[in-house]
Formats: structure tokens, C-alpha cells, sequence
């Protein structure tokens, strides 16, 4: 590189001319760390969708579940979604950052030792979640299964991240920070704050804990981090990277910076907001759902701002899209992100919702987002990567558009089936015939339908793994091909010589250059939101209305719960009656806040592959349970449901109820000394009770110490607290009407 | 005290008109503030990630094809 003035890199066009030799400096980009992330996107890419696929598969093939516990669907679901989100994605953000940042900062990471510990520390995280996932060692709560030891290890690791960022900005020889820094610095910010927040949890032993918020609450604050590690972790980053990537691979700036500062402050501002719009129609106050659709649908607005100038870049551009397929897949991952950022705000409108919600609807919305946008623009990153760290070409460009074609009918053949799934699903559910009756009583007319858009779903996977794999071959091919530059040598002016142009300026321009302040504003409108919503859900009486009748599990209740969340029930089975005719009919009274209290976690859930449960206690024999989860096509025929012929051969471990009591006792759960004390001699009564009722089902000589006791237990006791009573009043005026409906 | 504050807090039906007028000012501010922002300044900012020279293949190699 030259070390004449006129051409410093960071000049301004009024600076260039005027610097000297004397200032510029010379120093190396950090390669290694970023080759290090690419690798892992890409193999942890064919990891999640590979367990993707076997997931997919055992809906339609449920021997695919081994009968064993670490195969079943209820415990490779989180490691699939977990292995997408923070293995694929997660080391795909941190090469795209690590990248990036380095040369628009024309600066060298911060520390080479935080970069690799937060390579290492993030590869240990995810095999440990691959590790304790299989095992059943999950606290339940979607995208944040993990149990605590992990949860703080997260934590470490996303400090020294942000630590390695903002002080890489610190040292930085570019006055301004671009706009992908913008979006990073939010996402570290925000992401550490969702996780603690949302973590928080009392431990009951090494790998058990129970969250500190209990039903409602617990709901409210698992879907302010759901959706936000949706906005925070899966969009912002890789926001920063289109608005890098795509200029630099089109060779050309990007449409419209103005744009880009209204995308940047509007989307953070109103993401957080969104959060209640996965709680649609459920027992959280209306006035909190009603907040989070009215800023869902505002959300287009940036969402499409961001869109369009993304796309806007290419314009005079789009021959070189024909040609290059790293710019096709850009281009592709683009138009998912506006398609997925349009529909998102739809289903959040209440009454798309209550058609949409708990159906794979939900299921092809978030993967138009995975596949298309985060999956897409990764493979494009990589494509356009890999010749330039290992100066070289690209093996083969033939290869990768086979990859972009494969890829993108991949995503047809998995997203169109599932809208189909979703939709007909959807209307089975609510279709009453001329007498008044539910068409379709027998929820498992309604999962039998979709068996085929399963089978079309599993080779619209299968043929994305396929695109992975050719890409893996050529990214070796090419990495075989060339040589590997670790520290790519680079020259710029210190920023000291340039910083005392800057006039005072009190516009975007001003706070471009000062990213202290910059984080902390970027802080406060993310942070509005969330507390505007969280605050008063906590501390105000109003928003859960208690029920007098409702009390804590029993000491057997607790270690079936603790089964139930083991076993990932909440994956298929949802515990949430929503106030329409067409779930009171089917389920029973609707649920009410008041009724989850206890409930540390909260296990609502969000899909139903499987009929909701909430109200499952005492509407059949105890036998028909035992019968069931042994074999679930014994009472079902044509069910896809797992076997679980462990939980009647396991012993249960009835030893720990002590701990966990005391631990459910420091969330709030009111269990007295002496209820702890006895809790043991409780386990064994109740016990004695069920075997009693197996026997009348013609089950005799049942085991009573084997888990199987404790489940069904805690099944016939869900829902059941306000049965027999008068119940409350309902919970809003909404839920009434859709009553009188 | 800040606990008391919101135990006491009432007139929970206007969160939504308080947070949709929190929102527009942030929103038009935001916008007024983008459009007030030197033209010469965006340009050179929307040129800053094409700024490195250093990025492209050297000694470029033949392709597969």
C-alpha cells in the first residue's frame, strides 16, 4: 500500500492532502479468528440442519425417535433450534463482526487473547448445550434452554466479546463509525441484557434451577427475550454485515446512508416493543398484547426501510447479480428478510393470530428467516470470504450456483408445505359443522392431515443440507487452493492526527464519533420498551388476578413437572386455552392468569403438534395415561407422538424433592418446613393413589418409585385447581366477549 | 419508594396512547435528525466500507471452471 497521504484510507476527502507521511501507521488484521468463525458457521451449520432434518423426519417416522431418550423429538428439537441460532448463526455474526470491524475501524481487534477466548468460549458453550440437551438437562424456555452453569459461562463469554468490540472502536483509526458498527454495538448491548435478564434463575442442584418469574410474568419475560434474541441476535448483526457486505461485493456504496440511520434507530427502538405479539389472546393483559401488535405493525417501516436499501445498492448493479453467486444468495437473503420482516407484523395483527398461532404457520415464518436471510447471507459472506483469506479465487463458481439453486428449493419445499400445514391446520381446529358441533373433535384427525406436508417438508431439508455440503467442498477446495493470510498488513493515519479537524457537530455525524455515548443511547431505546412492558406486569396487583383455589403442586407434582420439562413436552403440547369457542369446546374453560401462578417456568408454549394439556387433569383414567406414553398409538392410532417406555422402567429420584422445594420456596412458591419435611412421605402416598388407580384400569402390579407415577400425577393435575369451583372473573373484557361469542 | 410508585400506578388503558406518543416523537426525531445531516458527510460515510484496497484477491488464481 502506498504511504502517500493523498491515498490514507481514513481521510476525509477535506483531510486527504493534508497528512503527512509521519502519521501513518502500520499494523495487521487479525485473520486467524475470523477463519476460525467461518470454519465453525460452516460445519455448525450442517450440524443444526442435519439435526434439523431428523426432527423433521421423526414427524412422520416416529420409530426415528429410537425409543431411546436421547433421540426423541422433545430433546433434539432445542438442540437443533439452539445449534441454528447460536452455533450457525452465532459463529456466522462473530466472523462477519470480527471481519468487518477490523477494517472499518482500520484497526486490529482489541485483544488477540479475547477473540480467542471468545472463539473457544462459544465452541465450549455449544457443545456443552449438545451435550446437556440429549441428556434433558433444560430449563424449558425456548432459544434459552440451557441450564445456569452455562447460562454464566454465556455471559462470560458475550462480555469479553463486547469488551474486544467497543475497545477495537476505542482504538480505532476512522473517525466515524459506519453503520454495520452501529448495529453491532446494539446487538452486544442488548443481547447481554436479554440473556441476564431472562436467566435468572434459583439452582436446585448442579444442572436444575427454576426461573425466578412464575406464569405470566415468566411469559411475559421469555417472549421479551424470545423475540428480541429474534431482532438482537438473528437481525441486527447480520444488518451490520448486509450493510458491509453488500456494498463491498457489489462495489458500490449503499443506496442511502440517510436511510440507514432512520433503519438503525427506528428498529431498535421498536423491536423491543414487539415481545407480547407471541402471547396473543393468552391470560397476559390485553393492554400488554394490544402494545405489542400496534408495534409490530410499525416495525415494517424500518424493516423495509432497511430492505429496500439494501436492495436500492444494487441498483446498476444487477448484471453482476447474474454472474455472481455470492451476490444472488445476498439478494435472496435480502428479499427474506422483507418478506419475513412484512409477514411477522401480520401474524402479530390479533385476528391473523388466532387463526396462525400455535400451527407451523410459525414454523415457515421463522424459517423463511433462517433459511433465507441468516442462512443465505452466511453462505455469502463465506463465498466472498474465503478467496480473499486465502487469496485465491473460488474453486468453483459453478459449484456454488448449484449450491444457490439446490438452496433456494430447498427453502420452497420447506416453507410452502408448512404454510399449507399451518393454514390447514389452522381452520381444522376452528371448524364447526351445521349442528354446532367441532367438525373435527378428535384432535388427531387435525395432525394426521399434515403427515404429507411433513414428508415435503423433510426433502425441501434435505435438499438445503445438500447445498451445505457442496458448499463445504468448495470452501475447502478453495482454501486447499490457496495460501492462508493470518495477518493481513494494512496502513492508516492515527486517528489522534485527524481527530482535531472535527468541528463541533451536534448531528449523527458527532455521535458517529464518539461510541460511548453512542452505546449508551443505543442502550436507553432498547431499554424502553422492555421496561415500559416489564415494570408493571411485576407491580401491579391488577394484571394477574389471584384465584383462591389455586395451590402449589404436590411434592410428586413437582418431580413429574420436572419430567414433563425433561422429556421437552413443551414442544408439541401447549398449556394455554385461548378464549375462543373453538379451544373451550375442545379443551374446557379458557385459562386464566391467576391459574400460573406457581408455575416457575411457565410451560404455555408455542406450537401444538400435539392437543393442549392444560386442562388434561381428570379427563381420562390414569391407565389411559400409563398406556399412552408407553406406547402412544395404543389409545392413538396414527399418533406421531414418541414412545417413552423409559419413564416406566426409571426409577424416580424422589431424593432430590428437598432441594427443590427449597428452591421453588426461594422463587415464591409458599412450601412450609413441614411440607418440605414430609414431602418424601407425600411422594409415597400419592404414589400408592395412582397405582391404586392403575389397578382399577386393569394395570396391576405397577411399580409406584418409577416416573412414569410422577407424570401422570402431574397430568391430572393440570387444570384442574379451578374445576368443580366457581372460577374468577375473567381476566379482560376481551376474553369475555370472545366467550359470549 | 420507586416500588410504591408503580404498585400505585393506575391508568393502565393509557400506556398504549403514552407509548404510541413516545414512539412518534422518537420516530420524527429521529427522522428530522437524519435529514438534517450534511449531504458531503453521508456520502463519504457510504463510502467508508468500500474504502480498503488491501481486501482484493491478489495474484488471482484460475477457478475451478
Amino acid at each position: 500500500m502506498s504511504s502517500d497521504a493523498m491515498a490514507l484510507p481514513g481521510a476525509t476527502p477535506q483531510e486527504r492532502g493534508r497528512g503527512t507521511a509521519a502519521s501513518i501507521e502500520t499494523f495487521r488484521y487479525d485473520n486467524h479468528v475470523v477463519r476460525a468463525f467461518a470454519i465453525a458457521t460452516a460445519i455448525w451449520g450442517l450440524v443444526g440442519t442435519a439435526a434439523g432434518l431428523l426432527i423433521a423426519c421423526q414427524l412422520f417416522w416416529p420409530q426415528l425417535n429410537l425409543d431411546t431418550p436421547f433421540a426423541t423429538f422433545g430433546r433434539i428439537r432445542p438442540l437443533h433450534t439452539n445449534a441454528v441460532i447460536f452455533a450457525f448463526v452465532g459463529n456466522g455474526m462473530f466472523c462477519g463482526i470480527y471481519y468487518s470491524l477490523q477494517r472499518l475501524c482500520k484497526a486490529r481487534m482489541f485483544s488477540d487473547l479475547l477473540s480467542w477466548f471468545n472463539f473457544w468460549g462459544w465452541q465450549a458453550i455449544i457443545v456443552s448445550a449438545a451435550v446437556t440437551l440429549p441428556l434433558g438437562l433444560t430449563t424449558s424456555k425456548e432459544y434459552a434452554e440451557l441450564e445456569w452453569p452455562i447460562d454464566i459461562a454465556i455471559a462470560v463469554v458475550w462480555v469479553a466479546f463486547t469488551v474486544n468490540l467497543l475497545g477495537t472502536i476505542v482504538k480505532r483509526r476512522e473517525k466515524h463509525m459506519y453503520v454495520a458498527i452501529w448495529f453491532y454495538i446494539a446487538t452486544a448491548v442488548t443481547v447481554a441484557l436479554l440473556h441476564i435478564v431472562n436467566s435468572l434463575e434459583v439452582p436446585a442442584s448442579a444442572f436444575k434451577s427454576y426461573s425466578v418469574y412464575a406464569g405470566v410474568q415468566d411469559a411475559l419475560v421469555q417472549w421479551w427475550y424470545g423475540h428480541n434474541a429474534v431482532a438482537f441476535f438473528l437481525t441486527t448483526p447480520y444488518l451490520g454485515m448486509m450493510y458491509y457486505f453488500l456494498p463491498k461485493a457489489a462495489n458500490r456504496p449503499v443506496f442511502s446512508y440517510r436511510l440507514s440511520i432512520i433503519h438503525f434507530w427506528g428498529l431498535i427502538f421498536i423491536y423491543i416493543w414487539a415481545g407480547p405479539h407471541h402471547l396473543l389472546y393468552t391470560a397476559l393483559p390485553d393492554w400488554a398484547q394490544s402494545l405489542g401488535m400496534v408495534f409490530s405493525i410499525m416495525l415494517v417501516a424500518p424493516s423495509w426501510g432497511g430492505m429496500i436499501n439494501g436492495l436500492l445498492t444494487l441498483r446498476g448493479a444487477w448484471d453482476k447479480v447474474r454472474q455472481d453467486p455470492m451476490l444472488k444468495f445476498m439478494v435472496v437473503a435480502v428479499t427474506a428478510y422483507g418478506m419475513a420482516t412484512l409477514e411477522g407484523p401480520m401474524l402479530a395483527i390479533k385476528s391473523v393470530n388466532a387463526l396462525s398461532h400455535y400451527t407451523d404457520w410459525t414454523i415457515a415464518h421463522v424459517h423463511t428467516g433462517a433459511l433465507g436471510w441468516n442462512g443465505f447471507l452466511t453462505f455469502s459472506m463465506l463465498y466472498w470470504l474465503f478467496p480473499r483469506l486465502y487469496n485465491t479465487k473460488l474453486w468453483s463458481i459453478k459449484l456454488a450456483n448449484y449450491h444457490f439453486w439446490i438452496g433456494l428449493l430447498g427453502m420452497m419445499f420447506y416453507v410452502v408445505p408448512m404454510y399449507t400445514s399451518g393454514i390447514t391446520q389452522g381452520l381444522m381446529w376452528k371448524q364447526f359443522n351445521k349442528d354446532g358441533f367441532l367438525q373435527y373433535p378428535n384432535f388427531l384427525e387435525t395432525t394426521i392431515r399434515l403427515i404429507p406436508m411433513y414428508e415435503l417438508r423433510a426433502i425441501g431439508g434435505l435438499l438445503y443440507i445438500t447445498g451445505i455440503i457442496l458448499m463445504l467442498v468448495n470452501l475447502y477446495q478453495t482454501a486447499k487452493a490457496g495460501e492462508f493470510i493470518g495477518d493481513q498488513e494494512a496502513q492508516a493515519a492515527s486517528l489522534k492526527t485527524l481527530s482535531h479537524r472535527e468541528s463541533v457537530n451536534l448531528g449523527h455525524r458527532w455521535l458517529e464519533g464518539v461510541p460511548v455515548t453512542f452505546t449508551v443511547l443505543a442502550a436507553v431505546a432498547v431499554l424502553i420498551g422492555g421496561l415500559i412492558e416489564i415494570i408493571p406486569m411485576f407491580l401491579i396487583k391488577e394484571n394477574v388476578p389471584t384465584i383462591a383455589s389455586v395451590k402449589p403442586y404436590s411434592p410428586l407434582e413437582v418431580l413429574g413437572r420436572d419430567i414433563y420439562i425433561r422429556e421437552g413436552c413443551v414442544g408439541c403440547h401447549s398449556q394455554m386455552i385461548r378464549p375462543f369457542r373453538s379451544e373451550t369446546e375442545r379443551y374446557g374453560e379458557y385459562s386464566k392468569g391467576g391459574e400460573f401462578v406457581y408455575d416457575h417456568p411457565f410451560l404455555w408454549g408455542s406450537k401444538r403438534t400435539g392437543p393442549d394439556l392444560h386442562r388434561v387433569g381428570g379427563k381420562y383414567p390414569d391407565a389411559w395415561h400409563f398406556n399412552h406414553l408407553e406406547n402412544p398409538r395404543s389409545t392413538s392410532p396414527g399418533s406421531i407422538m414418541p414412545n417413552y417406555p423409559w419413564l416406566l422402567s426409571q426409577k424416580l429420584d424422589s431424593g432430590v424433592i428437598g432441594d427443590r422445594m427449597r428452591a421453588l420456596r426461594k422463587v415464591g412458591v409458599p412450601y412450609t418446613d413441614e411440607e418440605i419435611q414430609n414431602a418424601p412421605k407425600s411422594i409415597q402416598a400419592q404414589s400408592k393413589k395412582v397405582v391404586v388407580n392403575l389397578s382399577i384400569g386393569s394395570i396391576t402390579n405397577a411399580p409406584a418409585d418409577r416416573e412414569i407415577i410422577a407424570v401422570i400425577a402431574y397430568l391430572q393435575r393440570l387444570g384442574t385447581d379451578i374445576k368443580g369451583r366457581a372460577t374468577s372473573a375473567p381476566t379482560n373484557a376481551l376474553a369475555a366477549a370472545q366467550l359470549r361469542n | 419508594m420507586i416500588q410504591a410508585i408503580f404498585k400505585n400506578l393506575g391508568g393502565i388503558q393509557n400506556y398504549g396512547i403514552i407509548s404510541l406518543c413516545l414512539f412518534c416523537s422518537v420516530f420524527l426525531g429521529v427522522l428530522l435528525w437524519a435529514f438534517l445531516q450534511k449531504k458531503s458527510h453521508l456520502d463519504y460515510m457510504a463510502q467508508v466500507a468500500l474504502d480498503q484496497e488491501s481486501e482484493q484477491p491478489r495474484n488471482r488464481k484460475h477457478s475451478h471452471e
